[in-house]
């Protein structure tokens, strides 16, 4: 593979010993930011876990207006973006650019047509006025009804502006991958948007129950 | 072919990979199936328990938290125990508030945590 030397050098910063340090500094940046992340979404999980508390009833009579068929499509597109995420940082590793590549375009479609589902989802929700309290104006039985919408909107929202911002950081490995930037000597920003990507798929993972599987 | 010898990751083998993704993709549809099914009051915890159990292997084999160094784990237990005392404490509080006294209860209104929204509009209950 002599393809190798076209790779473009990664310059190791001022401030770090060698490249193995370079690394492990941001991948200790990106856990800090991630167990964040995990303690900023529990306040909503939380939150949810009081509500189902309170109202157990409600939460299965809202759960019907939800379609497990679009939630269990959406978990599919995300573990299988995870999946080609993890094939695009290790094509990277064994110096297959145009692999990583590949891998990075299939994550981004995935994770696109994450969104255009959950779009269809939110416009029909729109359409039956069910909203978050203030503006909720659809039909139910349970009176507290619109607090479902309400985290429905409110966590599904976070994690799909998460997806957003992954689509825009796929984007930007793309374009750098096209450039040949990563390779088995520095590929340290697809493993840090990897896990970002893991973790956005992880919280989709305990979503997907909690609202369309409620039994 | 890399020959540079500073920089020696640990190249996972596909077949980790390709097995994580095909055990998620079977708990997917275990747990949808299972959904299907009424267990009565286990129903959140079995589906809690998958979930669990996805979310693990994501973390272990895709986050590589299994071939990772001590502190990051450190981190991130501490992220999880945080996550505990704080369900912990809101739960010692919802869980008991109705075990309030009669004469109690009445005077401070213990009983209701959240103002109960009626006749499912909204929008009608500002005053």
């Amino acid at each position: 593979m002599s393809s190798s030397t076209e790779f473009v050098k990664h310059e190791v910063a001022h401030h770090f010993v060698d490249a193995e340090q370079e690394f492990d500094s941001a991948k200790l940046g990106m856990w800090t930011f991630l167990v964040q992340e995990l303690l900023f979404f529990s306040a909503l999980f939380v939150a949810y876990a009081i509500f189902r508390f309170l109202y157990p009833e409600m939460f299965f009579e809202a759960h019907k207006h939800l379609s497990w068929v679009m939630g269990g499509i959406n978990t599919l597109f995300l573990i299988t973006s995870s999946f080609t995420m993890v094939m695009a940082v290790r094509c990277a590793q064994t110096n297959q650019n145009r692999l990583t590549i590949i891998n990075l375009i299939l994550t981004l479609i995935f994770a696109c047509m994450f969104l255009v589902i959950k779009y269809f989802e939110y416009s029909e929700k729109f359409h039956h006025g069910l909203l978050p309290p203030a503006l909720f104006t659809g039909e139910g039985v349970a009176p507290q009804l619109p607090i479902f919408f309400g985290l429905y909107f409110a966590m599904t929202g976070l994690h799909g502006l998460h997806v957003l911002i992954g689509i825009g950081l796929i984007l930007w490995l793309i374009f750098r991958s096209v450039r040949r930037e990563f390779h088995a000597d520095y590929y340290t920003p697809l493993e840090m948007v990897g896990l970002y990507w893991h973790f956005v798929d992880l919280v989709w993972i305990f979503l997907f129950p909690l609202f369309y599987l409620i039994g | 072919m890399s020959q540079q010898g500073q920089h020696s990751h640990f190249i996972v083998p596909v077949k980790y990979y390709l097995r994580t993704f095909i055990a998620l993709l079977f708990l997917t549809v275990l747990t949808v199936v299972i959904a299907q099914f009424n267990f009565g009051a286990l129903n959140l915890p079995i589906a809690m328990l998958v979930a669990l159990v996805k979310a693990s292997l994501v973390l272990m084999i895709f986050m590589g938290m299994r071939w990772e160094k001590g502190f990051t784990f450190v981190l991130f237990i501490s992220s999880i125990l945080f996550f505990g005392i704080f369900i912990a404490l809101i739960f010692a509080d919802i869980d008991t508030r109705k075990q309030t006294d009669p004469l109690e209860a009445k005077p401070f209104g213990l009983v209701s945590p959240v103002r109960p929204i009626s006749s499912g509009n909204g929008a009608s209950e500002h005053h």
